[in-house]
């Protein structure tokens, strides 16, 4: 079966969101969409490292509030992220393809390779998993800046 | 992995002696059955793919007795072009096929919370991640799904008993 495009406003969309993440001192090591042939669907993953660390309803409710601040309603409105682990094995399957260094967002098309089936993928980023220590931090910087973001 | 991602949702019930449904409020009965399963799988301290296994199922069976009387069935529909959603755990295609539930579901933040932490687990799940989730996640699914203020069964079920 052939992949739907992904229109280029949703690749342009995709590194937005990735690139506010970043300014919310996320730091994530992996963002990508991911064709769903089954579906015929692209979906948009985001790949942190605070996504375990931080409980999901947390994780979900900081980056609404914030990611409807920094970019507009209408772009969020219908926009559905998924969150992901660095560890979780369909990520590292992906990460078994491409690796990217931490700070890229250049978009990619790409053929990866999960659970044995051949699938579609639009790579920004796909870093390795952020040591203990950084993780720590990132997490306090995450809940600093998102608080600051929801005060102001 | 989870009995979901492995076998059709009509079969296990028929091994499991329970009959598919031949309604929209038998949907229900399967969603307040999962969800009295879900209370259970705490006490009986169950894994935590079995905890999520209930949160989810419970979830969708709700979202399948809206879209059946919102649709006005006489039954269930097969695997057919148009109706594969119903078969693949696509709860996003599944709720927007329930009318406005969607736009009302996003004006209640603590509700689509739950629901963005739902969709995320039933995706990966059936899709990507068959590895057990971890106590806390486990935890997240569960509350997202049952929660008497926050939960999204308990807010689907209100919204159920609101059709005519």
């Amino acid at each position: 079966m052939v992949a739907r495009a992904l229109s280029r406003d949703d690749i342009a969309f995709g590194r937005a969101v990735l690139l506010a993440t970043d300014s919310l001192g996320m730091s994530a090591e992996g963002a990508f969409w991911l064709y769903d042939n089954r579906d015929e669907k692209w979906r948009y993953f985001l790949v942190s490292t605070l996504f375990g660390r931080i409980n999901s309803r947390e994780l979900y409710l900081r980056l609404n509030e914030a990611l409807s601040k920094t970019l507009s309603e209408r772009e969020t409105q219908d926009f559905l992220l998924y969150i992901a682990s660095p560890s979780e094995k369909f990520v590292r399957d992906i990460r078994g393809h491409i690796k990217t260094d931490r700070h890229t967002s250049d978009p990619k098309s790409a053929t990866v390779k999960i659970g044995g089936k051949m699938v579609k993928a639009w790579i920004y980023r796909l870093a390795t998993q952020l040591n203990e220590n950084t993780a720590k931090r990132v997490q306090r910087r995450f809940r600093r800046r998102t608080n600051e973001l929801k005060a102001a | 992995m989870l009995a979901l991602h492995r076998n059709p949702w009509v079969c296990r019930m028929a091994q499991s002696g329970h009959s598919p449904p031949t309604s929209a409020d038998d949907w229900i009965g399967v969603a307040k059955r999962e969800l009295r399963n879900l209370r259970g799988a705490y006490i009986g301290q169950l894994s935590n793919d079995a905890k999520v296994d209930h949160a989810l199922k419970a979830t969708e069976a709700v979202l399948k007795a809206i879209i059946w009387k919102q649709h006005g069935w006489s039954s269930w529909p097969g695997k057919t072009k148009g109706y594969k959603f119903l078969y693949n755990h696509d709860l996003q295609t599944m709720l927007d096929h329930c009318g406005s539930l969607r736009s009302r579901l996003r004006l209640s933040a603590h509700h689509w919370i739950s629901w963005q932490v739902l969709a995320n687990a039933v995706l990966k799940q059936s899709r990507y991640s068959p590895t057990p989730p971890p106590d806390a996640e486990a935890h997240e699914v569960a509350k997202s799904a049952r929660h008497p203020d926050k939960g999204i069964v308990p807010w689907l079920l209100a919204r159920y008993h609101e059709m005519t």
